[in-house]
């Protein structure tokens, strides 16, 4: 077999254990299967039970980090190593940065004063809320006339949004100078030169500077009316500007201490936020005591997708490989550097496309420490697996010009054949605007849009699979950009037939029907009045028009309730009736039997089944995940109310794509997700669409690609020339690698759209933002660049055969049931000894199907006071004894008054009864309390059970059962009361004589009346046979009472 | 009766040992358990086993009277019933422990305090470790964690101070009562438990002690298990004396799973293993259901069980799915019913005592079946609304200050919501426990909750007064959480059946029982082995300590099998089971259960997670390994996605749905570009008689050209979007500015202006208004012993600047000597938009200038001014048509008209903002001349009911007002196309971009 040319650096990190490496990977060069090899080596080595369990791989998303866990298992498992050391591996840690700092949160947060668990909070509106109103005072970090002159320019409140928006990353307080004094007399010495507006501007000046001289508290800054690159205004903002620069550093300084008040108040709730997780992590990682507890436990980390990287992220993964005695941040002291093998990363510097986040700059720092450091060494895989020759020559040539290692941007790393390459290809596919647009028309972007989708839906169709190299659609992917833009994409691809899959979260929750009428419909169910939220779900669950609902309710809002079963027969007004008739029957259920009642009542399943399923996806399934989910909720304990809440709360967060194995749809995806995955072919449209955002609304942060630092703007001012070229440079620059990437995702088909005619300007020119004039390396107008690397669908010769991919067998292990199957199982399901059950507290048996707690009576509070009262009565202590217990137990009674006079009754006869009293006049009386039987009636069912009092005496060889009762009963009741529980007692008294075979007695002993109400035998005899000819059910229903209605 | 000695019997299986070990024991107990002074007691360590156990006794055909059956926590109440001090709860030694750390947070040792912080913030994670070590016999202290010493030492103090005891103490100790003490039980067998169990070892030794007659079995362990299960027979050796020993039964269980011919394929494997994969927990559900069915249906099919790592959402769909198919079963992990304190009003009860402000109330009263309970004079609509209006005044949500600002207004609403908040009880930030429960009571007294205050009662009453130290609200709270649940365990009818032949049960629970097919249900990974919680103890300390408390276990008389003679822990001792340890014991409970099923095995797992759906979720590593082993290929994600595939082939019943299509009309005829917008479209009907037409604010105007879906619902339904309560700063802002320039003139009662004050005066009533405002909140805040905070007086200082600066703005206005300010327009009646065309409206202008003192408009030269508080620029003529669209200018092109309609000879219009250049007139009306069509498509949309929907529902940037819950998204390029339908003046001529 032939070797990959760059074979021996793959050998070096795969095996030099006691090295750490930087290891640049190109696109599709087998990252994954690299860092696998390196586990299998530290596998196979000597020590492999000691190092595996110290291992910490991390990469950037879960997904990655699963697959590359299963993957080693797999190759380990496979390798057939000894059990130990597969035991051992299994306690490796794969996973995401933020999981691994939760993991040392969790062991170590102690020391930072961290409660445990910590929760995640991601919507913190709530939060932040109570917090800002909890801020009396603001600015403690500063000296009282820097505050004082601050918050004459700022707004407190803009301070404290700009430390929540700072989110993970650290605002560093910058040492604050004194305010610097202002001096604006060479701009009053402009002379307007007919220009009215430096006039004006003066105007504004003046009087802006004497309203800063006198009682003017706040101050807006004056607004200069010359034109933006004017020299008068240029002038004016040079003045400013040390004040603006001042105010701005005053400002970082408040807005960090807000940050640390407002990370605290989370904490005390238990809350963290992602960015939380990375900053006190590396805090931990800072505190003496905890960075050696962390150190000594020896961690060896393996980081991928080095390049998505934060500062911070970085500095925890190397501080925990530092040794024990380490201290300070080695990334600036350069002292005890990570321990040979303990720390490696895999990255790309071409596939870095989050600057906004990560820092290119920072992770080139940690390359070149890490190479330099004496353990360290850098190794480059080049030769791709991914990308056949075409389209490796195309990226070859598009980007070696444009990754060009200048001004900020990183080097190209010249993409290497695989051995047996295949030879691919590219296809470009030219827009022609005469073709395509109306003429004389002006048309608006998302028209335009709209045409080229359409145009492309129809080229897809007609190139087919076949010419695409693909052998199904799940293996053609559409990237752009922009999440917007795939959804006009999406819809032409309908339009003409083929299937859609959109992968990336444009999405919130809420945008899936399935989700969006559930909470709506539990949001009504728990709150039956909210009027607005009812009429949704009339208007889009059950389809009511507009008109209809106008006309039932007049403009009333009052008319939308279900907080009452009302008549009704009009076609809104039973609608509300029947949401209000659910409602009802939902109250007081276990969460997941609510939830899945509304569910059926309101045919939800069947109405999400109406909807298209090209456009939502399999809407049933999701459905069943919220019903998963509600069960989940249930089993934590969380009612109705908290699950709809929740539901709400989670609405806009963003929608998780779901995975369908069988989905056969073609892939629409943003470049940025795309990063990771490859398809056999990759389309590119929108090459020349304008990608402009709009500017976020000031004041807000923006981070320097110069230095990385956090800068507060509270206008365009606040940036200089310098860091506006740098953020522009950076942002263009990120789009050339978002290119890169988006280009190099295809194994056998490159689709280019050339869109430029359509979405040019009227001078025919590219626009500034479109991602075309970034591939041509800033030129105006394509002029068949890509002509020679590339063919048009026309020039692509019929495939002979389409691409065999592996496929595995299929795994089907069971067969579609039968009906006969399903008659036979529930046949012998239902054969076995059924456990039939005249008590009713017995905490040995199981709990028993309840609708609403057991506890939720007072009755049923009384009665568990006096079961208690008579398990510890001493029978043989006598009256003296019992009254003495009882005034020790009063005080715990729910009902004190009741209890006294119950006993006032009861002591009357308690021990004088005839009965009774006949037992507690021999010595051989055995008595017992809670005394547990089992009689097996037969060979369908045993009754098992609690006897609440039993008195036996084998002498006489009788016996005396007792079931306290406790309910209000009055004397003329007794004989309704003797009878509702002569089932129960029926039921005692069978089993006990069944299996002592003495002659037994059973009662009721009230305490309402004081007294034992006996049954005869031949009563309980003939109870019994009317008994026993009932069903095992009926027969439980007959002699177990209510609960709540007499224990 | 005196005591015998205790027989310990190590048998090779707990199923192998039934005939030779188990029966004769019950044989020998049972028939004369009801004559005996003394019950009889089988203790196992769960109710799985417990209801195997009985399940055999009647398949003999047993009958019993006077045999206990017990797990190990029934043991421990059952023991505590006569104890005169009842064991403390963990949710009471909690609150303690975060009682003692939050007196220690301000320790000057910042170690110390940050120590005090964590376990105040939570003191779960302490108080395991404290009460497992004590069980072990270790010393905190031996652990290395200075810093945690003095929160451990106030603590211990507070335990005392209140009677507790931790449990390992109590079972300690009873252990000691016990062997000098009467025996309570005649005979206890003790069967089931291992080294899984070292934290019921003293429980166990006093069950034995306490018994006249006891028998421990115990299993004899595997080659490869750890040395905490050595340990366990070895220190019952050391209790009991000698173990008698049960041969190995010929099929003897190895180390591994496979003998070694099966392992080289020698031979038929005994039992069949199936895996599947579910998408998702309900698709893995089904897949168990089925597979449930299908073992049913074998012969062999003795007694299946469905396993799972832990109760949560698996086993409650697979019971639910069982229970659907009608199969009888016993579902061991049942699922929560809620009582009265997993209420909707008692959570939101424990929130508003949490933090008193506006938005907790209003939950709480949202909650309340019955609201009268807080106000029998005002609605809850009403009150929420008083508060609304309140907080919009103070913009500070605190109850107390709501409740004073409440109090001073004049209307009896206010005052009656101000009385129904004063007699709310609240808990006070700081108390001791007793005065907490006092307040409580108070408070469910108030509220008419005899239940709840019945519960709590109860659960603190001996113990309330001897703590009395005073502690911060929130562990009050949190204590209160923790106690107040009155949730029960439930299943359904068809689940209810403890012998059935379908067991749902947990791993622990299924172990030492006999079943011819198991299925692992939800084997992901993380799952099982399950997730061990953080550890105060490194690994290697908990050996060490292990091996500390070891001993060479004297009574065994022969060589142990290990080789190196069995050992014991040293009395007073138990093994600590660390991560380490928890997970071995988990991996040989998997190992010997897969080992318990004869016929089949089924593992089953999901392909992905339900909280990440786009991931695929790995199987646990038993998984892997098993589908290695028996499959003998490996386990790639291609192949889960084909077992995926393979499980999803569960054929569904077909939905049917009949009477439900009104769903699908509306979904389409919404989506239809088409057609102008119809009756779905928030609209009404065209050709139909019921045609209302209401009369719109200029507000509502400037809404339907950016929102119209919003303006319909509220004109036409009456309901509204709640209001955004998070952030009304700057609706609050413009409503301070416009009232407080409002307030520059003097007004002349029956005229129409005023003469024009000059700059100072405009300057002098505009500060005195604004002070005005913030002596208010300063008044009330004094009362309430608030301070301002400083965001507030910065928001207020920020509108003051802004109404001073447009002020002198309009007091540099020249040429204008007159001015009337918030003039009322359109309150007689229509305003004429053109020939035939009027709009029925009304509004404030903010400011109109006149150069004459007249008494009406006619003829008359006018100027209306707007004023905007944001950077809002100049009129241009140039962008007119687009910013009318936009709704931007709408309001003022209004006004402009109907001055015009009311006889103005000349109306010019401007908008006066902080980057406004000019003050002087900007737009005339003659501008407005060729846009008439815009104003005309307004009075179409009011006459006809037909608005129709703009914009995204949920739009990337920019705020909108939010829609139902329920509305579903519509492609923004139908929505373009079916508005230029419906309101072809409507449409702007730019890109929205192009005006970024």
């Amino acid at each position: 077999m032939v070797k990959p040319r760059d074979e021996a650096a793959r050998a070096r990190f795969a095996t030099e254990l006691d090295c750490n490496f930087s290891v640049v990977a190109s696109a599709g060069s087998g990252k994954t299967t690299a860092i696998t090899q390196r586990v299998l080596s530290i596998a196979r080595s000597p020590n492999a039970t000691e190092i595996l369990p110290q291992l910490v791989v991390v990469t950037f998303t879960n997904r990655a980090a699963d697959e590359m866990q299963q993957r080693t298992r797999q190759a380990l498992l496979e390798e057939h190593l000894r059990q130990e050391v597969q035991t051992a591996f299994n306690r490796a840690f794969f996973g995401t940065i933020h999981s691994f700092c939760i993991k040392l949160l969790t062991d170590f947060g102690h020391y930072l004063g961290l409660p445990a668990p910590l929760e995640l909070v991601e919507d913190d509106s709530d939060l932040w809320q109570e917090f800002a109103q909890n801020q009396t005072r603001i600015g403690r970090s500063l000296a009282d006339k820097d505050r004082a002159m601050l918050l004459r320019f700022v707004q407190v409140r803009d301070l404290m949004e700009l430390a929540r928006r700072a989110a993970s990353a650290v605002l560093q307080a910058p040492g604050l100078s004194p305010c610097p004094p202002l001096d604006f007399a060479e701009v009053y010495s402009q002379s307007d030169k007919g220009n009215e507006n430096i006039s004006k501007s003066q105007a504004e000046l003046r009087e802006w500077e004497r309203r800063f001289a006198g009682d003017w508290e706040y101050l807006r800054w004056p607004v200069c009316f010359t034109a933006t690159n004017a020299r008068f205004t240029q002038l004016w903002q040079e003045k400013f500007a040390p004040l603006r620069q001042w105010i701005c550093d005053a400002a970082t300084c408040v807005a960090a201490e807000v940050q640390r008040d407002y990370l605290n108040f989370r904490l005390d709730h238990g809350l963290v936020t992602y960015g939380d997780q990375i900053a006190l992590a590396e805090e931990l990682l800072q505190h003496p005591e905890a960075a050696r507890r962390i150190r000594e436990e020896n961690l060896r980390v393996i980081l991928d997708e080095a390049q998505d990287t934060e500062p911070l992220q970085f500095s925890v993964l190397l501080e925990t490989t530092r040794p024990p005695e380490a201290s300070g941040i080695w990334l600036q002291d350069r002292h005890l550097g990570p321990r040979p093998g303990h720390f490696c990363m895999v990255g790309d510097f071409q596939q870095s496309i989050y600057w906004q986040r990560a820092d290119l700059n920072y992770y080139r720092a940690v390359h070149e420490a890490l190479v330099a450091d004496k353990h360290g060494e850098s190794v480059e895989f080049a030769v791709t697996f991914r990308l056949d020759q075409k389209q490796l020559d195309f990226v070859n040539e598009t980007f070696r010009e444009i990754l060009n290692n200048k001004d900020g941007q990183v080097r190209f790393v010249e993409l290497q054949p695989r051995p047996n390459i295949l030879p691919g290809k590219v296809i470009r596919v030219p827009l022609v605007a005469n073709e395509l647009l109306p003429e004389g028309k002006k048309l608006k972007d998302y028209q335009k849009a709209r045409i080229e989708a359409e145009y492309l839906a129809r080229w897809i169709k007609g190139a087919g699979l076949k010419k695409l190299s693909a052998d199904s659609w799940r293996e053609v992917a559409i990237l752009c950009p922009r999440k917007a833009w795939l959804q006009t994409t999406a819809a032409a691809l309908r339009r003409v037939g083929l299937p859609v899959a959109i992968q990336s979260e444009r999405d919130v929750k809420g945008d899936s029907p399935a989700y969006a009428w559930v909470a709506a419909l539990l949001t009504i169910m728990t709150d039956p009045l909210n009027a607005y939220e009812i009429v949704g779900v009339l208007r889009e669950i059950f389809g009511a028009s507009d008109h209809d609902l106008a006309v039932f309710s007049e403009g009333q809002s009052a008319r939308f309730r279900i907080d009452e079963i009302l008549s009704a027969t009009g076609r809104i007004s039973s609608r509300l009736r029947t949401l209000a008739e659910i409602r009802q029957r939902a109250e007081g259920l276990a969460l997941f039997d609510a939830v899945t009642l509304i569910v059926e009542q309101t045919r939800l399943r069947e109405r999400l089944l109406l909807l298209p399923a090209m456009e939502f996806g399999d809407l049933t399934r999701e459905l069943d995940a919220l019903l998963a989910q509600a069960a989940e909720a249930e089993a934590n304990g969380t009612i109705l109310t908290e699950f709809a809440e929740h539901l709400r709360d989670d609405f806009t967060t963003p929608r998780a794509v779901r995975f369908f194995a069988d989905d056969n749809a073609i892939q629409l995806i943003t470049s940025h997700k795309a990063k990771g995955s490859e398809w056999q072919a990759v389309i590119v449209p929108f090459l020349a669409r304008d990608m402009r955002l709009p500017s976020r609304p000031y004041p807000h942060l923006v981070k320097s690609p110069l230095d990385g630092e956090l800068i507060i703007a509270f206008g365009k001012e606040d940036k200089s020339k310098d860091l506006k070229d740098a953020i522009e440079r950076a942002e263009q620059q990120q789009i050339e690698r978002l290119l890169y990437v988006a280009t190099t995702r295809a194994r056998h088909t490159l689709v280019v759209v050339l869109d430029q005619e359509i979405f040019s300007n009227s001078e025919g020119k590219l626009l500034k933002a479109a991602q075309l004039r970034r591939l041509i390396c800033d030129q105006d107008s394509y002029s068949g660049e890509f002509d020679q690397h590339s063919s048009t669908i026309d020039e692509v010769p019929e495939p002979s055969q389409i691409i065999e991919h592996a496929s595995e067998k299929n795994g089907a292990e069971i067969e579609p049931l039968s009906a006969r199957e399903l008659k036979r199982a529930a046949k012998r399901g239902s054969e076995f000894v059924r456990k039939i059950t005249p008590s009713t507290l017995d905490p040995e048996l199981p709990a028993e199907v309840w609708t609403r707690s057991r506890l939720d009576n007072l009755a049923t509070l009384y009665g568990r006071w006096w079961h208690k009262f008579f398990q510890r009565l001493d029978w043989k202590g006598g009256i003296n004894s019992a009254q003495k217990l009882f005034e020790k137990e009063l005080p715990l009674s729910p009902d004190a008054k009741a209890a006294v006079k119950d006993w006032n009754a009861t002591r009357e006869n308690l021990f004088s009864d005839a009965s009774i009293a006949r037992f507690l006049a021999s010595n051989e009386t055995l008595f017992h309390a809670e005394f547990p039987f089992s009689w097996h009636r037969n060979e369908r069912s045993v009754l098992e059970g609690l006897i609440d009092s039993i008195m036996i005496n084998r002498i006489f060889g009788q016996c005396l059962l007792l079931d306290w009762k406790t309910n209000d009963v009055s004397p003329s009741d007794i004989e309704i009361f003797r009878e509702s529980y002569r089932p129960q007692l029926a039921a005692y008294w069978k089993a006990v004589t069944e299996i002592t075979d003495l002659e037994v007695e059973a009662g009721l002993f009230s305490t309402a009346l004081g007294r034992l109400l006996l049954y005869s035998a031949e009563e309980l005899q003939m109870e019994w046979r009317r008994l026993e000819q009932l069903p095992p059910a009926e027969l439980e229903n007959e002699i177990r009472p209510d609960p709540a209605s007499g224990v | 009766m005196k005591r015998s000695r205790p027989l310990l019997l190590v048998v090779p299986s707990l199923q192998e040992a039934w005939e030779d070990a188990i029966a004769p024991w019950f044989n020998k107990v049972l028939p004369g358990a009801w004559q005996r002074k003394l019950p009889a007691l089988v203790v196992v360590p769960t109710r799985g086993q417990l209801n195997d156990l009985k399940a055999r006794l009647i398949a003999k055909g047993f009958s019993h009277l006077g045999l206990r059956f017990v797990t190990a926590s029934s043991l421990r109440a059952l023991l505590a019933r006569d104890d005169t001090t009842p064991a403390a709860e963990l949710e009471h030694l909690r609150l303690l422990l975060a009682i003692a750390a939050s007196e220690l947070e301000d320790r000057p040792n910042e170690s110390e305090a940050l120590a005090a912080k964590a376990v105040a913030r939570a003191p779960a994670v302490l108080l395991r470790a404290l009460d497992r070590l004590e069980i072990a016999g270790w010393k905190f202290q031996e652990l290395g964690l200075p810093s945690f010493a003095p929160v451990v030492q106030r603590f211990n103090e507070l335990l005392k101070k209140c009677g507790f005891v931790l449990r390992g103490k109590t079972d300690r100790s009873r252990l000691q009562q016990a062997a000098r003490g009467r025996r309570e039980f005649s005979h206890v067998l003790i069967i089931g438990f291992d080294g899984a169990h070292w934290t019921e070892w003293f429980l166990l030794r006093t069950a034995v002690e306490l018994a006249e007659n006891a028998t421990i079995i115990l299993e004899e362990p595997r080659e490869n298990f750890s040395d905490v299960d050595l340990c366990w027979i070895g220190s019952w050796e050391e209790v009991c004396g000698e173990a008698q020993r049960a041969p190995r039964a010929t099929a003897a269980v190895g180390d591994s799973l496979f003998s070694e011919v099966e392992m080289r394929g020698g031979a038929q494997m005994a039992k069949r293993f199936d895996f599947l994969i579910g998408t998702n927990f309900s698709e893995q559900a089904e897949a168990i259901a089925r597979q449930c069915v299908r073992y049913l249906a074998d012969e062999k099919c003795t007694r299946l069980g469905v396993i799972f790592p832990g109760s949560g959402a698996l086993s409650r769909l697979v019971a639910s799915s069982l229970a659907r198919l009608e199969i009888a079963h016993n579902d061991g992990l049942g699922h929560i019913v809620p009582g009265i304190f997993e209420s909707a009003e008692w959570q939101a009860w424990v929130e508003l005592q949490r933090a008193p402000r506006l938005t907790s109330f209003l939950r709480f009263l949202n909650a309340l079946p019955d609201p009268t309970v807080v106000s029998l004079k005002i609605s809850r609509q009403v009150f929420e609304n008083i508060l609304h209006e309140s907080y919009k005044e103070v913009l500070l949500d605190d109850l107390e200050l709501l409740r004073e600002f409440c109090a001073a207004r004049g209307d009896d609403k206010s005052q009656s919501a101000a009385e129904a908040l004063r007699a709310l009880a609240f808990l006070p930030p700081r108390a001791t426990f007793a005065q907490f429960l006092q307040q409580t009571h108070a408070a469910l007294a108030h509220l008419g909750w005899k239940q709840q205050a019945l519960e709590l009662a109860s659960v603190a009453h001996d113990w309330s007064q001897r703590l009395d130290a005073k502690f911060p609200r929130a562990l009050f709270l949190r204590w209160l959480a923790e106690t107040a649940v009155a949730a029960d365990a439930a299943r359904s009818a068809e689940g209810d059946h403890p012998y059935a032949r379908v067991q749902l049960l947990t791993v622990a629970g299924a172990q030492n029982q006999e079943w011819s097919h198991l299925i692992f249900a939800g084997w992901n990974e993380g799952a099982w082995p399950p997730p061990v919680g953080a550890e105060f103890a490194r690994a290697e300390e908990i050996h060490a300590f292990n091996r500390s408390v070891q001993q060479l276990n004297k009574r065994a008389a022969r060589q142990g099998s290990q080789g190196e003679g069995h050992t014991s822990v040293r009395e007073n001792h138990s093994l600590y089971l660390g991560p380490g340890e928890q997970r071995a014991i988990a991996l040989r409970q998997f190992d010997v259960l897969l080992e318990s099923a004869s016929e089949g095995v089924t593992l089953i797992a999901s392909l992905v997670q339900e909280d990440a759906p786009e991931r695929f979720w790995n199987p646990s590593e038993c998984f892997t390994e098993l589908y290695l082993k028996t499959r003998g290929e490996p386990l790639t994600q291609m192949t889960l996605k084909n077992l995926q595939c393979a499980t999803a082939l569960l054929p569904k019943p077909p939905l049917v749905a009949t009477d439900i299509q009104q769903t699908l009309i509306a979904f389409n005829a919404r989506r239809d570009s088409s057609k102008p917008a119809g009756e779905y479209d928030f609209a009404l009907r065209r050709n139909e008689s019921y045609r209302p037409v209401p009369t719109l604010s200029v507000t509502d105007l400037r809404g339907m050209v950016s929102s119209p879906a919003i303006v319909w619902m509220k004109r036409y339904l009456g309901v509204e979007a709640p209001e955004d309560a998070a952030n009304p700063w700057t609706a609050t802002t413009g409503k301070w500015v416009h009232y407080w320039l409002a307030n520059i003139i003097e007004p002349r009662n029956g005229k129409i202006f005023s003469a024009f004050p000059t700059l100072t005066r405009i300057d002098e009533r505009i500060r005195f208004a604004a002070d005005e405002r913030c002596a208010d909140l300063r008044r009330l805040c004094d009362l309430t012993g608030k301070v301002v905070p400083d965001w507030w007086k910065s928001g207020w200082l920020n509108a003051r600047y802004l109404a001073r600066h447009l002020g002198a703005k309009i007091g540099a206005a020249q040429g204008w000597n007159w001015l009337a300010t918030e003039l009322a327009v359109g309150r007689d009646g229509a305003v004429k938009i053109g020939d035939g065309v009027e709009l029925e409206l009304h509004g404030q202008i903010d400011l109109v200038l006149a150069q004459n003192d007249a008494l009406s408009f006619a003829g008359q030269k006018i100027w209306i001014v707007d004023y905007k508080t944001g950077a809002t620029r100049e009129l241009k003529t140039s962008d007119l048509h687009d910013s009318l669209v936009k709704g931007t200018t709408l309001q003022l092109g209004l006004y402009t008209l109907a001055i015009r309609e009311l006889g103005a000879a000349e109306v010019s219009a401007s908008i006066i903002s902080l980057v406004a250049k000019n003050v002087a007139p900007q737009l005339s009306v003659i501008d407005l001349a060729p846009h008439t069509d815009v104003f005309a498509n307004l009075a179409e949309m009011q006459r006809t009911g037909a608005f129709g929907m703009k914009g995204e529902i949920r739009p990337a940037f920019g705020y909108s007002a939010p829609y139902p819950l329920a509305t579903l998204a519509i492609d923004n390029d139908i929505l373009e196309d079916k508005w230029a339908l419906t309101h072809p003046a409507l449409v702007l001529e730019k890109e929205e971009w192009e005006t970024w």
